[in-house]
């Protein structure tokens, strides 16, 4: 009781973390004294120049609505009220059209309301700005612009600033004129992270006579080395492993824990003594990926298992593979389960064989197998495509009992219809866990479950303040703004 | 036992399956067609791309390989045949390394033999293939001539009149996809159609099918699922303009009515399982009774 | 050690790799990972294409039972390998080149593409006099002028490409043995590609004939064998034995009915299906009218089911990798302690 209490206490705590951690992402607060109309200050331009971006892309505006009004008051800029009552009101329209032949005009009406944001902020800065691109390795600059009247094209030009070093402007790019739009170009050829910058943009007119409309300060081409876009992520990410960690202790400490039966690991020993009755092999297919695949390898931990039990019972097992990788990381596994068996002398490595790469030249090859052999037990543990009914039905042909464990949901149908026991998504990563019966393996399988009940909080409360929204009609209240949150930034769907 | 109770009791599955060959074959053999309705899912995209103003910018992409090609070129080419049909401009590209060349074939097989006056470059355009998977997608919805500098064959973006005043594909009125696999639908919804807004149409395998319906309506507002949505959409297309699916002399253009041919022996054999499924729980009860008799 | 330092590797690898994940500036990790496992994938190759060769080898050798079908996979095996190895039947990439030489120290190096209407030809010359200029001539026609820079390196691009209004249409009556000049540099006679330029699988040779003829249709055949197999396991499995397989039945009516124009007919006297309904007991109708039944049932049930199971996957693939990764579960290494 003391221990799950700790444990429940433990999770609350991770969880708390959510907020004052989330807090932290928000941006740094402005620097410098509020100007008279324009921002001078690096700091508030690199910020000024990212908001922009971002009202421009539409990414995230919540958040650079926020962004832009804090600015641009911030340097004496002001709107009217109404005017950024507006822009929300048009921001909760689209978001909440269902009407998909309106959601385009609720789209562009949000964009409407959202230009004279943009032109007070383009106002407020110079006419060429530039700003590191967030959020990644530092090889990309970001640069803005405000449209010139009369241009046909725009020159973009760049200098490598080198300390000590004679350096050339170097044309970059050519744009051509959009109309009633700023300008935004992602740089990212031959930008080197720590390395300054500085642009030049020049508008060119019908006669080719140039003019030069801004020159940026330096700008740093700099590598995030943490993507705050993950941060809701990463927390779930560190609560799951967390209770995983956690539970896994426990029973270490002897912790009593209760997993449910799952008939289709419970049929394995019976499995195999009934190929060892019938004189008959036993047939093991890992799937046809290879083991970068997260299937392949619980298949062949499964493997492991099973292949102990029939060394234990003197039943033969083949193993025929679609990967090379997987044939000799599934000889090392049955060698090892003989071995721990203490049949070392029954292990014959030509058992586990590699058949070819081709899906369907491997589904003939196994059927083949089966219709020759005609095996009294066959384990299907991994990833399959179209070729899991050709198996499951020839085995079925041929007489043997087959147990199926895949997480590919396509192909579950066809092996739950077709086979005599079928391990279900989760059930087949918990087989392994579950079949050694080990302490500390059987706490993942609790910790795991942690994930999932937050999955269904998530969900439950989600769907609740959903309805409440749509029923109640209460997306203008604090029951809107809640779910907005969940949407944009727990689950970080990005948009607007 | 009755001995032909025995019999099916013990029903050696080879019957099954020369009933199954029986139910694909003879359709096929003597052209068996049905009537087909279109359902609601097929009903929206068809009158989405109706009911666009002409001129309308459509982004078809199409991320299929030879493999899955009898069972998606219908759809392909009844998007494409509507799209000129409307004078929409047409903007294609691939997410598959393939995917070009079910383009090429496409463009040959619609637009050069029923719109050859429809010009390359104006009227419509073939982006290519570039690798990235949703990568590809997530450049093109901001920046599109960062990644493609040129067109499939090789002339420069800004010299093609369709794309040189083309910023990124935000400004496209209608997306359609053409999936079988990854990357597909899924993508295109996830980072182009529900942050942009972009109205999104996916036409997928029927395997995929299901994986798909999660986002319909609110993320994408119509799917032709497998050869049965592209033989209603062929039927949809066919009633609104004739000349679809019969050349002047009344005659059909089998090239056109790929789907509603497949749906043929799909039918039949859909009718051969029905009637096998019936038949093995009649064999089931007959069986109980018969046992509970002995 | 023989268990250990696999564990410490695959643990370094996933630390990095879930790094690489939340950090941009380590991003590059992850593409180097998976290059890595590309290369080790690849070499494992070898290890299969022996493997598979052996054990035939050995059935054959030994003449066990089967050995015959052994043997045509070997010979299937070695065929192919060498058809693709040595490029049986394939032509030369489509095109012309030469190497340029002359009295002096100058080399040159002409490319000509030919790809359907659009023929290219690169001219490349290296070594030359720096800032010196010279006429081009193919034949007895100038065709542009080279500027050698500084360093000196010269190069000219002549295109024909109609789509652009490139001129250049010269360039389709290049032959095999025209002349290319570059002044009086340096100068070449123009050749065909070699064969082993070509693309393996190019249309027309052995390995695209196998491919295309072999291949495929055998692996279109067993795909189609699906169809079959569908039906037999329909048969077999959908029987009315509980509560859950009814539901089982019953929604595998439905969907195969509403799937084709079977469903449409019967409950056709249901609804309208040109118009929506118009009111709540036509509303009731219209939910039992097949087709749209089949839609709610793939829209509710079939969506809600594969959600739930998606999501237990995940978290699934989360904690077995977490094992695995922690060294916890060791079984696919061959541990001792599996």
């Amino acid at each position: 009781m003391r221990r799950r209490g700790r444990l429940v206490e433990g999770l609350i705590a991770g969880l708390g973390l959510l907020l004052p951690v989330s807090l932290a992402a928000q941006p740094p607060p402005m620097s410098g004294a509020g100007g008279a109309g324009r921002i001078r200050e690096a700091r508030d331009l690199q910020e000024a120049w990212e908001v922009l971006s971002g009202l421009i892309s539409g990414e995230r505006l919540r958040l650079h609505l926020a962004q832009a009004r804090a600015l641009l008051e911030h340097h004496g800029v002001s709107l009217p009220a109404a005017e950024w009552e507006r822009v929300h009101q048009k921001l909760r329209a689209r978001d909440y059209e269902q009407n998909p032949d309106r959601r385009k005009t609720a789209q562009d009406e949000l964009t409407a309301a959202v230009d004279p944001i943009k032109d007070a902020l383009f106002a407020a800065l110079p006419a060429v700005g530039a700003f590191d691109a967030p959020n990644d390795d530092g090889t990309k600059l970001i640069v803005l612009w405000r449209p010139h009247a009369g241009a046909q094209q725009y020159l973009v030009e760049r200098l490598d600033v080198r300390p000590g070093r004679q350096t050339n402007w170097e044309q970059i790019r050519t744009a051509a004129p959009i109309p009633g739009s700023a300008f935004e170009l992602t740089d990212d050829s031959r930008i080197y992270p720590s390395h300054r910058y500085r642009y030049r943009v020049s508008a060119v007119d019908a006669q080719g006579q140039r003019t030069l409309l801004g020159e940026t300060g330096e700008v740093t081409a700099t590598a995030q080395w943490f993507n705050f876009d993950q941060l809701g992520f990463l927390i779930f990410v560190l609560v799951l492993c967390g209770a995983v960690i956690v539970y896994i202790q426990a029973a270490q400490r002897g912790v009593r824990l209760t997993i449910r039966k799952i008939a289709g690991l419970d049929a394995v020993d019976e499995a195999v003594g009934r190929a060892t009755e019938m004189g008959r092999p036993i047939l093991f297919v890992p799937g046809i990926q290879d083991m970068n695949d997260i299937q392949t390898v619980a298949g062949l931990i499964v493997l492991g298992r099973v292949a102990r039990v029939a060394a234990e019972h003197d039943a033969q097992i083949e193993v025929p593979t679609s990967r090379s990788l997987v044939m000799t990381a599934a000889r090392e596994t049955v060698a090892t389960s003989y071995l721990n068996a203490g049949r070392p002398d029954a292990y014959d490595e030509k058992k586990i064989y590699y058949v070819t790469d081709e899906q369907f030249g491997y589904v003939a090859a196994v059927t083949g197998t089966m219709v020759r052999e005609k095996p009294a037990t066959c384990f299907y543990m991994g990833s399959f495509f179209a070729e899991s009914l050709i198996l499951a039905e020839t085995a079925n042909l041929t007489g043997s009992i087959q147990i199926a464990g895949t997480a590919q949901p396509a192909q579950l149908p066809f092996f739950v219809a077709a086979c005599d026991y079928t391990l279900i998504g989760e059930e087949f990563f918990a087989a392994s866990a579950y079949l050694s019966g080990e302490p500390q393996q059987l706490g993942s399988l609790k910790g795991q479950d942690v994930g999932k009940l937050l999955v269904m909080l998530f969900v439950f409360v989600g769907t609740v303040l959903a309805t409440l929204v749509e029923t109640a009609e209460w997306r203008h209240t604090v029951v809107g703004d809640a779910l907005d949150y969940m949407v944009q930034r727990v689950l970080n769907t990005g948009g607007g | 036992m009755n001995p032909a109770l025995k019999f099916l009791v013990h029903l050696d599955r080879r019957w099954v399956f020369l009933l199954m060959a029986l139910a694909v074959m003879i359709p096929i053999i003597w052209r068996m067609e049905f009537p087909e309705i279109p359902t609601p899912l097929v009903r929206t995209v068809f009158d989405r791309i109706e009911s666009l103003p002409e001129g309308s910018r459509i982004l078809l992409a199409f991320d299929y390989d030879p493999g899955s090609e009898p069972e998606l070129q219908p759809m392909a080419s009844a998007w494409t045949w509507h799209c000129a049909k409307k004078k929409h401009k047409l903007y294609f590209l691939a997410l598959w390394p393939v995917g070009p060349q079910m383009i090429q074939a496409t463009v040959d097989s619609v637009l050069k033999r029923d719109y050859p006056q429809m010009r390359y470059g104006e009227d419509y355009v073939n982006l290519g293939y570039k690798s990235g998977n949703e990568g590809v997608i997530k450049v093109v919805v901001s920046n599109l001539k960062e990644l493609y500098t040129t067109d499939h064959f090789g002339t420069a973006i800004n010299d093609i009149p369709l794309t040189r005043d083309l910023v990124n594909i935000r400004g496209m009125d209608l997306i359609l996809n053409v999936s079988a696999g990854y990357p597909g639908t899924k993508e295109w919804i996830q980072y182009a159609s529900t942050p942009y807004n972009i109205p999104i149409a996916g036409g997928c395998t029927g395997v995929q099918a299901p994986l798909l319906y999660p986002y319909i309506p609110n993320q994408m507002f119509g799917l032709l699922g497998a050869i049965k949505g592209a033989a209603e959409y062929e039927k949809a297309l066919s009633d609104q303009y004739p000349e679809y699916a019969r050349d002047a002399a009344g005659k059909r253009r089998p090239e056109f009515t790929k789907g509603i041919e497949r749906m043929g022996p799909q039918l039949i054999a859909h009718c051969v399982v029905l009637g096998l499924i019936v038949l093995g729980n009649v064999i089931l009860a007959l069986h109980r009774r018969a046992l509970r008799a002995a | 050690m023989k268990r250990t330092v696999p564990l410490i590797i695959t643990f370094l690898a996933g630390v990095v790799l879930i790094y690489a994940y939340f950090s941009p500036a380590a991003a590059g990790l992850s593409d180097l990972s998976l290059i890595h496992f590309d290369i080790l994938a690849a070499i494992a190759f070898l290890l299969g294409g022996g493997n598979l060769l052996r054990m035939h080898g050995e059935k054959v050798y030994k003449q066990q039972a089967g050995w015959g079908y052994s043997l045509i996979a070997i010979v299937a095996f070695l065929t192919t390998l060498g058809f693709g190895l040595c490029k049986v039947g394939v032509t030369g990439r489509p095109g012309y080149w030469t190497h340029l030489t002359g009295a002096g120290q100058a080399v040159g190096l002409v490319n000509l593409d030919i790809a359907d209407e659009r023929h290219t030809l690169t001219l490349t010359v290296r070594r030359a006099e720096p800032g010196s200029t010279h006429a081009v001539r193919l034949g007895q026609r100038e065709i542009g002028q080279i500027e050698v820079d500084r360093d000196g390196r010269g190069d000219l691009v002549v295109k024909y490409d109609p789509p652009k209004k490139m001129a250049g249409e010269f360039l389709k009556s290049v032959r095999e043995g025209d002349t290319l000049a570059v002044g009086a540099l340096l100068q070449g006679t123009l050749q065909r590609y070699a064969p082993i330029t070509g693309d393996y699988n190019q249309n027309g040779s052995a390995f695209w004939f196998m491919y295309e003829y072999g291949f495929r249709p055998a692996v279109q055949t067993t795909f189609a064998m699906l169809a079959f197999y569908v039906a037999s396991a329909a048969f077999r499995a959908f029987r009315a034995r509980n509560i859950e397989s009814v539901l089982l039945l019953g929604t595998a009516f439905v969907i195969l009915l509403g799937r084709t124009f079977v469903g449409a007919w019967i409950s056709q006297g249901l609804v309208d299906p040109s118009q929506a309904p118009q009111n709540t007991w036509e509303q009731f109708l219209s939910f039992w009218y097949i087709p749209n039944l089949t839609g709610w049932l793939m829209s509710v049930f079939n969506t809600a089911g594969n959600r739930a199971i998606m999501i237990g996957i995940a978290l699934g693939i989360a904690a077995t990798s977490l094992r695995v990764l922690l060294g916890i579960d060791r079984s696919y290494l061959g541990s001792e302690k599996g």
